[in-house]
């Protein structure tokens, strides 16, 4: 048989690292990463172990109020005689949690509606484009917005609204990726031997956009962080009294005149160095899912 | 010629492509038949409609083009009017397609032989573990050495050879009648594609699959195809069996393109090649031959009718006003 016969190459290929390596490699290189990396471990540190160490209760009112930062009160305390510590412990945990869950909401509507279209096309995708560009037209904030305002405010509804405003960004994306898929040889191979149309998008397509669908979730994140604080700052996010940093800072505010500043400045501060680090983390994300981008 | 059914007929096929610089029939009125167990080359220049006539028959035409008459028989079966969820079962296990070699011809995510196991759980319905070892053995059948060993390899770690073998696995795991190879060795050094040839015959032999080899390059064909059809601007010239094709050219189209084969002992003057490019379909008129304008014998009637089918002997056929009144 010639085809036994045959010489071939050696399958003994050297192997590199692979992609841990390659991982570990960036994270050296660069600054940012260990700056991300540093600060938001101690963010978590502070939110999951925090409200465990420092154990005041941050709905009880035994302190005098409005009384600036010291040793027994390092944040300060609030009109209400509420440690603020307390307090921003439990935002950190709160705003984490409700970014984890409005990033994991829009990355999953986003793609699994970005791979549908893209794969189906026609004017089922014309449609939804143009839906998609309706909603990017409104800047994201507004628009989780009207949406919070429009269902109410409590957390689930919070989350929905900003993972709402969120989608059409990840739906572009994917959706993107799957009209490029869609051309890909391996796609066409697969559909010449009857592979079903869900296991081309699930193990063809999604897989294949899976780094910029990372990236984008890292990025929803910390603006997820941002927007919930925004929106409760002003009123349409989550209420008072549960504690969370934008609606802190924003019953603060109305302290800065009377010389409170700790009321608003300390938990605004805490807002920044978690968006910052989840903003680290995302670009370090970008890098090691997307070299060629760096 | 037995009176069986062919396996694959191709009759009055007709492709419109429909794009921004208007509309074209880019495939015109081709008829072509395979018999089992055969291999019959379509050989064209670029963009003469053999890519689009195979995807026909696969009905996996790009969203651009339409059907706009003929019909395409696959063991009997009328394909163009079955529904998509029955040529999906049709699609592997009657007819496959192999294509030009890339890295990108599997999926660079998914284990070699996970993606060769999809297809015995698709189409055979076999569990996970068996799948596997199913793949293996087809790995294994394709000429792989340490099969066992390639079928944990990602795409990216084989050479082009290795994934054109593991592509034929991959399209020959359900046992197709027909396999389509579209220019399915360029790309590949001479020596890979002489190995690769030789693989499809073997597969030929051992599963009596008919093999429809598109291609541009009439050496292939002269050592592979037991019947040959000529394609030029969506039209088929001239088929019939490779012998006949290759010793008695009839159309002017297919004589140019011999001779165009460089030959090496002076015995052919250097001239004679091909001059011209092959029409632009998006602007052509009326109903004559698409090869007038390049055609060397081209007569007043060439450009105003569309020429006869000539029935020569053994099946050899050939459109050409040349031959009108018989030979």
């Amino acid at each position: 048989m010639a085809t036994q016969a045959v010489a071939q190459e050696p399958v003994d290929l050297p192997r590199f690292g692979g992609r841990s390596s390659y991982l570990w490699y960036t994270i050296r290189r660069s600054t940012s990463a260990q700056a991300g990396i540093v600060l938001l471990t101690c963010i978590l540190l502070a939110a999951l172990a925090g409200p465990a160490l420092w154990q005041i209760d941050p709905a009880v009112t035994d302190a005098p109020p409005l009384a600036p930062p010291d040793l027994l009160l390092p944040f300060g305390s609030d009109q209400f005689g509420r440690d603020l510590l307390s307090r921003v412990l439990n935002g950190i945990r709160l705003d984490l949690a409700i970014a984890v869950f409005v990033a994991l909401l829009a990355t999953i509507l986003g793609s699994t509606i970005g791979v549908l279209v893209g794969y189906v096309g026609g004017w089922v995708d014309q449609v939804l484009m143009r839906v998609t560009d309706v909603m990017l037209a409104f800047p994201g904030f507004i628009l989780a917005l009207s949406i919070a305002a429009f269902l109410g405010n409590d957390i689930h509804n919070v989350i929905i609204a900003i993972a709402i405003a969120y989608t059409p960004v990840m739906v572009r994306l994917v959706r993107g990726q799957a009209l490029s898929l869609r051309s890909a040889q391996f796609i066409l191979a697969s559909r010449t031997i009857g592979a079903p149309s869900w296991w081309i998008m699930l193990l063809h397509m999604l897989p294949n956009t899976l780094s910029p669908i990372l990236i984008q979730t890292s990025l929803f994140t910390a603006w997820a962080v941002l927007d919930t604080a925004g929106l409760s700052f002003i009123g349409v996010g989550i209420r008072p009294p549960t504690p969370e940093l934008g609606s802190i800072t924003g019953e603060g505010a109305a302290f800065m005149v009377s010389g409170a500043w700790w009321f608003a400045i300390l938990p605004g501060i805490v807002i920044v160095l978690v968006v910052l680090a989840l903003n680290l983390i995302g670009d370090a994300v970008r890098d090691i899912l997307d070299p060629h981008s760096a | 010629m037995p009176a069986a059914l062919p396996l694959l007929s191709i009759e009055d096929l007709s492709i419109d492509l429909d794009v921004f610089r208007g509309r074209a029939r880019v495939v015109d009125r081709v008829s072509l038949e395979v018999e089992e167990a055969q291999v019959v080359g379509l050989v064209g220049e670029s963009g003469s409609g053999k890519s689009m006539t195979a995807m026909a028959v696969m009905r996996l035409l790009p969203r651009a083009a339409s059907i706009a008459g003929g019909h395409i028989r696959l063991d009997g079966r009328d394909v163009l009017s079955m529904s998509e969820a029955d040529m999906r079962r049709l699609r592997g296990r009657e007819v496959a397609m192999i294509f030009q070699t890339s890295l990108l011809v599997l999926n660079p995510l998914l284990r070699v032989g996970d993606q060769i196991a999809r297809v015995f759980r698709t189409h055979a319905g076999l569990d996970q573990r068996s799948a596997r070892v199913k793949a293996v053995e087809m790995l294994d059948r394709v000429g792989i050495r340490h099969p066992e060993r390639v079928s944990h390899s990602y795409p990216h770690e084989l050479s082009g050879g290795m994934i054109q073998r593991a592509l034929i696995a991959l399209m020959t795991a359900a046992r197709p009648r027909l396999l389509i190879a579209d220019e399915p060795t360029t790309g590949l050094d001479v020596t890979t594609e002489v190995q690769i040839f030789d693989l499809l015959r073997e597969i030929r032999r051992e599963t009596r699959a008919a093999i429809l080899l598109i291609t541009h390059d009439l050496g292939t064909v002269a050592e592979n195809a037991d019947r040959v059809a000529i394609m030029h601007a969506g039209h088929i010239v001239e088929s019939g069996p490779t012998r006949a094709i290759f010793k008695q050219p009839r159309h002017p189209y297919t004589r140019a393109l011999l001779s165009s084969i460089p030959r090496f002992d002076g015995s052919q003057p250097l001239e004679s090649t091909l001059r011209g490019q092959a029409p632009d379909v998006f602007s052509l008129q009326g109903d004559g031959c698409r090869f007038a304008g390049r055609c060397p014998q081209v007569m007043d009637v060439c450009r105003q009718h569309r020429p006869p089918l000539v029935q020569l002997v053994d099946g050899h056929s050939v459109f050409c006003h040349l031959y009108a009144d018989g030979l």
